[in-house]
């Protein structure tokens, strides 16, 4: 893949700017949440606190934000284990989460990410 | 280094150590590298997520595949009472139709996950090694499959049982695939999979065409089978790191 110009550069930072000037996208934890969400449709509380490494007070926080924002849905299923609290992203939520692949994808390559791309 | 803050931490850091001392998390505008450390860390995770995912579609195609093998010599091998030729013929199909949907099922449900996932890691690496194995691989495998339908609805004894293993070598053909656009890099139990199908498939072939034996056919896909299940629990039981709570 050829690498982005340098217009659309700005034209992706101005993008991001945009996306990340919503209330409900200022915080890397609901966005590391959102992108989880978008991949995996479905996440218990619990990995959600693994995967965020945020304390229960904080993620209840986040979670309620995004779904105060419609971008996902809180609910309680039983489980053989027993009730679990799990997040549904919904499909505003997966429209926000496909703007968030277009900006990173039209995000320029960093010299550190050359060298972190796995084999 | 992630941009964000001074000290060199990124954003997710700052969150997590805030929640130490601050009974609230402060809200603050994230820096592209943010997101891009975010989708790094979504894809770590996902590892574990997805590794039990992959779990239940070895489970699920273990059994399929048992049901294939075994269930017409069961069925046929014994009379069972109060049941006609013909109900016994319906519970046949039924149970193999079933079992195949619900193998189909979580497949899709597998495969969607591995095709977000790598839609994910494309967008944050910018590098696709699969791109130009993609279009032989689905040509190879359409006629692989549309050889082994003609075969299997025209032919039968050895023929359909070499049909059986080419739509079988096929379908490892297809998770192969699926694995390696999943996971960078693939988990031992998915090689284990993969390699005890490819071997099994290489014994059949041996066993129906040289040796004209039906019996180390049935064996060697036995054998396939037993390695999908323990990769199934593997996957399922063994824990995977911090990658993903139980």
């Amino acid at each position: 893949m050829a690498p982005p110009s340098a217009g659309a550069a700005t034209e992706s930072l101005a993008g991001l700017g945009e996306q990340f000037a919503q209330e409900e996208l200022r915080s890397s934890a609901r966005v590391l949440i959102m992108l989880s969400l978008g991949v995996n449709r479905r996440l218990g509380f619990m990995a959600l606190l693994a995967l965020t490494h945020c304390g229960k007070g904080s993620l209840n926080y986040h979670l309620k934000q995004l779904e105060a924002a419609g971008l996902i849905r809180m609910s309680t299923v039983f489980t053989f284990g027993g009730p679990r609290v799990v997040a549904d992203i919904t499909e505003k939520g997966q429209v926000r989460y496909r703007g968030l692949i277009e900006e990173l994808r039209r995000l320029p390559v960093s010299d550190s990410m050359a060298v972190d791309m796995p084999s | 280094m992630i941009s964000g803050t001074q000290d060199g931490r990124s954003a997710l850091q700052v969150e997590a150590a805030g929640d130490q001392n601050r009974s609230e998390p402060v809200d603050q505008r994230i820096a592209p590298d943010e997101l891009r450390e975010s989708a790094r860390r979504t894809l770590q995770f996902g590892r574990g997520v997805l590794r039990r995912r992959w779990s239940a579609y070895y489970a699920v195609w273990g059994l399929a595949v048992t049901c294939y093998f075994l269930l017409p010599d069961l069925l046929g091998g014994t009379s069972i009472p109060f049941v006609t030729p013909l109900q016994g013929t319906a519970l046949f199909v039924g149970l193999l139709l079933g079992v195949t949907l619900g193998a189909l099922t979580v497949s899709l449900v597998v495969f969607g996950l591995a095709e977000r996932t790598f839609t994910l890691r494309l967008a944050t690496y910018r590098s696709n090694p699969f791109r130009s194995r993609d279009r032989a691989l689905r040509y190879a495998i359409v006629a692989a499959l549309v050889l082994g339908v003609v075969i299997l609805s025209t032919r039968s004894g050895f023929a359909a049982l070499l049909a059986v293993d080419t739509i079988l070598v096929v379908l490892t053909l297809f998770l192969t695939r699926h694995l390696g656009r999943a996971f960078h890099p693939v988990p031992i139990e998915g090689w284990l999979a993969s390699c005890s199908f490819f071997v099994a498939a290489a014994v059949s072939f041996v066993s129906l065409l040289v040796f004209r034996s039906e019996t180390a056919h049935l064996w060697a896909w036995l054998g396939g089978i037993l390695v999908w299940f323990g990769c199934a629990a593997y996957a399922r039981f063994v824990p995977v790191g911090n990658e993903v709570p139980t």
